[in-house]
């Protein structure tokens, strides 16, 4: 026992030693967060990546925000009134300050938003606001948006981050955030080193809250499970491996915090592929691969079989549909059907190119040899982001596996089913092309009534599990991991980190060595 | 036993470099299971009897795949080595027996070549053939044939003002029989021990271009994808980091002797 820790403290040794040193510890009572990677954009106006956002979350309100149960609730907005189906009104608090001391008014919401629209911007946001025709300010704490036509996903469009009127867009080098009217301001920023966010001045804060957040970038897994241990990192959110959270807890003063989430994993098939737009081939891949083998044991149980894209916990959710258990007998019986019948080496005339990232190689490498199972060859190809991004925009792969994070209203099907929606303006990668689906996303987009708009979406979901053009594989759980001083942190399913600005500190300081 | 003691690097290098032959052949047959079939409920099975290794992340036998890694390593190694080896002697040769311009042309090539970091140019070109086994070889020897030609070069230069090479043109030996019976033989020791030290060096790198996911595409075993995929869980499982580490320190270490090993004997005996 004794000379096994021995060696591991050596292998610790040595890990911290090629993860560039012992770090310097972030001033007292500041939270060390440590992420995978830098936040690509500073400004919320153009902020679009997990990353990116979730340090926007503690920088920037907006005139709602959604809360933990994935409802819309007023954050700079007081009172919301809907006169009729193409108008909004926004009633905003009064007496709230961005963190330059400045007194928000209507002019910096109608500001941030045409900033964004103007198309000399060229924010990667701009698309959202399609169907916005009009933003109004008849007073300083009063904004009215009217829509092109009677749009219901119209609040996705109010969760925008606001900045001070006047903010000039960020130059090409990422600088700090503009001031907002969050709880914390940026005051440093350290590409692929750290984020330090202190306190907003004009926003009250207990005394046990954290004075500020350190982002700190560590890329690799072992040197960010090292630093929680030794109380140097004091929150790791979905980014340590759940084999290594069993070793982590049973060494030092950790706890997880584990929530069900609503990232959906999918693997996605490419239609322009002639083997892949008969639909028996993708119900024999679906039926082949078995999802709950790798939800319990190399999941370790941190995920719920997924059924859609949309999670139990939303409004929208639809559980009634066809699904596929494991199976690999159907599978194969499919394929045969479908004219691939498998030769005397158990493989079939079916290859496919499988399109990861580096992140994504080891479930590509399960679900390669489950798909060998039935004698289909896969090829796995693994990328980095923006290489990955361009071959699935440009249709260059026949499988892919993503993830959608924090889908919050059900009109994302319209961006990635709706035959008119392949890139660049939309999100459909795998040129799914089904008018039954086109008539149903594009009603549900324009109905307003949650009752008849919740039985729409129930028929998309049915029709894109029978149809296929994604495998569900399951939702992600929100799997945190803290130092037993943070009190209070409360998840949201989108894995938003909200809750950071209001935790609390107990016993000694976030710096402190707990060997 | 006198020549062990003599050339201890030559007996411990031959005897390494004998067995990782040996594994890569018959390890296969030794290792009984396959080394890409999953078996999700032993992922990360300690080491144990069905085990030796453990298993990796998607319960894959960690022995059977360094076992394969083993034939994957030392075959690109040795194909690489060989295609470096008949590349280089060859522009070397003529660089140093046309001489001139010519020789002049070949040189400055082999320094621009040269003028790159040798790793750093072996990734850019995998980047650009693409992930697989044979570009891989081609990547690496795109780095590795200008030693030989230096050296193929350096030893004409001064091989071809010796007496008897002389002797032989005067004798009126032509010059193919002049290269072939008296250049090549001369030159062969020292083209061994550069080979055998390029051997250690070449799985480096190999493992190294594997590691960052250039080399050999999965589900094949390769000792560098095997450290990447084993370096998320090095505290909870470090034995799939350390099985295919120590085999290639192992294997560097014993090309390194063998290579130490010729060159005393090659020192000796001239």
């Amino acid at each position: 026992m004794g000379r096994g820790r021995r060696a591991v403290g050596v292998l610790m040794l040595w890990a911290a030693a090629i993860g560039c040193g012992r770090p310097a510890p972030p001033p007292s009572r500041y939270l060390q967060v440590d992420i995978e990677t830098s936040p690509t954009a500073t400004d919320p106006r153009f902020a679009t990546d997990a990353v990116s956002s979730r340090i926007n979350e503690l920088i920037f309100d907006s005139l709602v925000k959604v809360d933990r149960n994935g409802r819309f609730v007023g954050d700079l907005a007081e009172s919301i009134e809907r006169p009729d189906d193409t108008h909004i009104i926004f009633h905003l608090k009064s007496g709230v300050r961005f963190s330059d001391g400045r007194e928000l008014a209507s002019r910096d919401v109608k500001f941030t938003y045409d900033s964004v629209r103007d198309p000399s911007s060229a924010s990667p946001k701009r698309a959202g606001l399609e169907q916005l025709k009009s933003l109004e300010t008849p007073d300083e704490r009063t904004v009215v948006i009217t829509t092109v036509r009677p749009y219901a996903p119209v609040m996705e469009m109010a969760t925008y981050g606001i900045v001070p009127a006047g903010t000039p867009l960020p130059r090409k080098s990422i600088a700090l955030a503009p001031p907002g009217t969050g709880a914390f301001r940026m005051t440093r920023y350290v590409r692929d080193d750290s984020v330090w966010l202190e306190r907003n001045p004009y926003r009250p804060a207990g005394p046990e809250m954290p004075r500020g957040i350190l982002f700190k970038i560590v890329p690799d897994p072992t040197v960010r499970a090292l630093e929680l241990a030794e109380g140097i990192c004091d929150v790791a959110p979905n980014n340590i491996e759940a084999e290594v959270i069993p070793y982590l807890i049973a060494r030092s003063d950790l706890v997880v915090n584990e929530a069900p989430g609503d990232t959906y994993q999918y693997l996605m098939f490419n239609f322009r592929n002639r083997d892949l737009s008969d639909l028996r081939v993708r119900r024999a891949i679906a039926y082949a691969i078995d999802r709950r083998a790798i939800a319990d044991s190399f999941l370790r149980g941190t995920a719920r079989i997924a059924t859609g894209m949309i999670a139990p916990e939303n409004w929208a959710y639809e559980g009634a549909v066809t699904t596929y258990d494991f199976n690999p007998a159907k599978s194969g019986q499919l394929l045969d059907e479908a004219g691939y019948r498998a030769g005397d080496d158990g493989m079939r005339d079916l290859k496919l190119i499988y399109k990861t990232t580096p992140e994504g190689g080891r479930l590509a490498e399960v679900i390669q040899a489950m798909l060998r199972r039935v004698g289909i060859r896969v090829e796995i190809r693994s990328n980095e982001w923006a290489t990955f991004l361009s071959d699935l925009n440009s249709g260059n792969f026949d499988l892919a596996s993503m993830r959608w994070i924090g889908i919050n209203d059900p009109n994302h099907y319209y961006l990635v089913f709706d035959s008119r929606m392949t890139p660049p303006i939309g999100l459909n990668r795998g040129r799914y092309n089904n008018a039954a689906m086109d008539l149903l996303v594009e009603e549900g987009m324009r109905t307003i009534d949650p009752i008849r708009r919740r039985a729409i979406y129930a028929k998309v979901q049915q029709l894109a599990a029978e149809d296929l053009p994604y495998v569900s594989l399951w939702w992600l759980n929100n799997v945190t991991v803290l130092n037993r001083e943070v009190a209070g942190f409360e998840p949201y399913p989108n894995g938003s980190l909200r809750s950071l600005a209001s935790v609390r500190i107990v016993g000694r300081s976030g710096a402190e060595t707990s060997q | 036993m006198k020549g062990m003691a003599r050339n201890p690097s030559l007996t411990v290098g031959t005897a390494i470099v004998a067995m990782l032959l040996l594994v890569a052949a018959l390890g296969p047959l030794a290792a009984r299971s396959d080394p890409t079939a999953i078996n999700l409920a032993e992922s990360l099975a300690r080491p144990g009897i069905g085990h030796p290794f453990g298993c990796d992340a998607l319960g894959r036998d960690v022995f059977a795949r360094v076992m394969y890694g083993a034939r994957l390593s030392l075959g690109v190694s040795l194909s690489v080595v060989a295609l470096s080896l008949v590349v280089g002697s060859l522009v070397g040769a003529i660089a140093g027996l046309a001489g001139g311009w010519i020789d002049e042309t070949i040189m400055r090539a082999v320094d621009i070549v040269l003028a790159f970091p040798g790793i750093l140019l072996a990734i850019a070109l995998a980047a650009i053939l693409g992930p697989g086994i044979v570009d891989l070889i081609v990547a690496l020897s795109a780095m590795g044939w200008t030693t030989y030609a230096r050296l193929v070069r350096g030893e004409l230069l001064s091989l071809r003002e010796r007496d008897y090479v002389q002797a032989a043109h005067v004798l009126g030996a032509s010059p193919s029989r002049v290269v072939i019976r008296h250049l090549l033989p001369a030159v062969a020791g020292p083209m061994a021990v550069q080979a055998t030290f390029g051997v250690g060096g070449i799985v480096a790198a190999e493992a190294a271009l594997s590691f960052l996911g250039l080399g050999a595409m999965p589900p094949t075993p390769s000792w560098g994808n095997m450290l990447d995929a084993g370096r998320a869980f090095m505290l909870v499982a470090p034995y799939l980091t350390m099985a295919p580490g120590i085999a290639i320190g192992v294997t560097i270490l014993g090309f390194n002797l063998l290579g130490d090993g010729l060159a005393q004997l090659a020192g000796t005996r001239s």
